[in-house]
């Protein structure tokens, strides 16, 4: 399964080369989009910290840091899941579910990887680079703490996959759900800084219910050791969890389904 | 191969008076109805069969596609399909079936088929090998080999549903489901895909479950008829037979050397004074005897007596049902 899987991911990434380097001006432009996000979640840090050497436990080294974190796990997400989980309502509304639910794979592995973004391979070289450097410059990451970095790379992912994943199910229920993903970029936005900028009552909620907390935050403060290391079984508990419930969910609206009309 | 007993359908929709203040008070509180797309439905399709379903718009017969194929669950009843139930989605029962929606396409629109095909390839699980010859085999009969490496979106309409049947047929399904191929097509297209898939059936022996709303699509590929209406099966046959059953009636046509002298009443028909042709609906038992008196008071040139069409019969049936 893993084997057939892995061999219909490599036919869809370079399908998925292919078809992106036919608009080539499209494929530059969200290169340039991408890095200019990334400017400007590092200038809005770079500023703050002129003005102060610290917020909270952080000091600008630990923030490049953490941003490091991030930008990696936002390229990933990027790069395999954002655009075909935002056009999952579409797929939905103009029936194109249909050729996915009478495919002998899994629907939801399926809709989930429709196609790779590879525009945002440049993107996810230049993130994993701002890493590095941002690794190098702490000086006191050792060999451990950077196994635990890669270990919780994937489970991060896997998070913010099924989080995004439940709410664009929604769709298949409601059919026109666009604004539950706004509501969804809010909520992820509250992941893109150090948790401990918010109150704990909302600190509380970004670690439980809807956990963005853990996508960066935490994982970055377990590395830094600012938390103990038994958290990281937090986030791997909870990734596992949200996957499945992602699973579920998915497997109980499709009983909703109604196809569009012909 | 294919049963169902009393298997029916509703879908939920909401009613609300007209005028903003209904849809406020929509907001919070909503009157539910329920809508019976099919009503219990008995049905037994063997293996190799080729049935026509054909029906008004909001018959059911999408609908019943829709079970059979595992795209939708099913209100109430059972079904089998290859002795799978459809909805389980078993991946054994999947590539089995083979499924071509007219106007929606699966096929990657910046790339050529030759590429599509190839990731329908890792779907299935077929070698290269194999699927590189089953789509050569489909686009001769297809007569369409030299367009595998152009972009889907550089091809016409006609041309795309060609790769889009290739692709549907790529695994040798048993069961074909085809739900209006030859929507949208000219007329030249249309033929094509027709005889594409007439050739295809007699080669191959799917069990096809065809809708259309062209009758010329449904009488030259399937033998069994289907007809629905109000989510119910009306006529479950051979299309012959349902012509003949359905109604005697003939196409009556005369024309005359010289305009009628008086007013003639044919039963049928009443011919005016100075009429010189006339046009109408007969029935069989009434033609010797419209032959007989036209031919004591009127000067014929000409008699043609046409028997109705499949099309003519299927829009007297649907007329009938409103």
């Amino acid at each position: 399964m893993i084997f057939k899987n892995l061999s219909y991911f490599k036919a869809v990434f370079f399908a998925s080369l292919k078809a992106d380097l036919e608009y080539r001006a499209n494929f530059f432009m969200r290169v340039l989009i991408d890095v200019f996000w990334y400017l400007s979640q590092i200038l809005t840090f770079e500023i703050i910290f002129n003005y102060s050497p610290n917020i909270g436990q952080w000091a600008l080294p630990q923030m490049r840091f953490f941003l490091g974190v991030l930008f990696v796990i936002d390229a990933l997400y990027t790069l395999l899941f954002h655009d075909n989980i935002d056009r999952i309502s579409e797929n939905i509304r103009k029936g194109e579910l249909d050729f996915i639910l009478t495919k002998p794979a899994s629907s939801q592995f399926l809709i989930s990887l429709q196609r790779v973004s590879t525009a945002v391979i440049s993107n996810l070289l230049l993130s994993l680079a701002w890493l590095i450097w941002a690794s190098l410059q702490l000086q006191t990451l050792t060999v451990t703490r950077m196994l635990i970095l890669l270990i919780t790379i994937p489970f991060s992912l896997l998070l913010i996959y099924s989080l995004r994943f439940l709410i664009a199910t929604l769709s298949l229920i409601f059919i026109r759900a666009e604004n539950v993903q706004y509501l969804w970029y809010q909520i992820y936005r509250l992941g893109m800084r150090p948790d401990q900028i918010y109150p704990s009552w909302l600190r509380r909620i970004l670690f439980t219910i809807l956990p963005v907390g853990l996508v960066a935050s935490l994982p970055t403060q377990i590395i830094l050791g600012f938390v103990s290391d038994w958290y990281l079984l937090l986030v791997i508990g909870l990734s596992y969890l949200f996957f499945k419930a992602s699973q579920w969910f998915w497997a109980y609206a499709l009983k909703h389904y109604s196809s569009a009309s012909s | 191969m294919i049963v169902t007993k009393n298997l029916t359908r509703t879908y939920q929709s909401y009613t609300k008076a007209e005028g903003l203040s209904a849809s406020i008070k929509g907001l919070w509180k909503r009157n539910t109805i329920e809508k019976s797309a099919l009503l219990p439905t008995n049905l037994v399709i063997n293996q190799g069969e080729s049935i026509g379903l054909v029906g008004a718009n909001g018959a059911g017969k999408t609908t019943l596609i829709k079970i059979l194929s595992g795209l939708i669950y099913p209100t109430q009843g059972e079904v089998t399909v290859l002795g799978f139930t459809p909805h389980q989605r078993n991946p054994e029962f999947l590539r089995q079936i083979g499924v071509i929606l007219g106007q929606k396409n699966q096929l990657w629109w910046d790339l050529s088929p030759n590429d599509s095909f190839a990731l329908l390839e890792k779907i299935y699980n077929i070698p290269t090998v194999t699927r590189k010859a089953r789509v050569d085999e489909l686009a001769h009969w297809l007569n369409c080999e030299k367009l595998l490496t152009t972009q889907i979106r550089r091809l016409s309409l006609g041309e795309r549903m060609k790769m889009e049947i290739i692709g549907a047929l790529i695994h040798r399904p048993k069961i074909l489901f085809l739900d209006e191929p030859t929507i949208g097509l000219d007329v030249l297209a249309q033929n094509k895909i027709r005889s594409f898939l007439e050739l295809y059936i007699k080669n191959e022996n799917p069990t096809l479950i065809l809708t259309s709303h062209y009758m010329a699509d449904i009488s030259h590929l399937s033998k069994r008829l289907l007809l629905m209406s109000q989510g119910q099966i009306k006529y479950d046959g051979p299309i012959d037979k349902f012509i003949q059953s359905f109604d005697e009636k003939k196409h009556f046509y005369a024309s005359f050397t010289e305009p009628v002298k008086y007013e003639i009443d044919l039963g049928f028909i009443k011919i005016p004074y100075e009429a010189v042709e006339i046009s109408a609906e007969i029935n069989a038992h009434q033609v010797t005897q419209a032959i007989s008196t036209l031919l004591a008071h009127t000067q014929i040139k000409e008699i043609k007596i046409e028997e109705r069409n499949f099309e003519d019969v299927m829009r007297q049936f649907f007329e009938s049902q409103i």
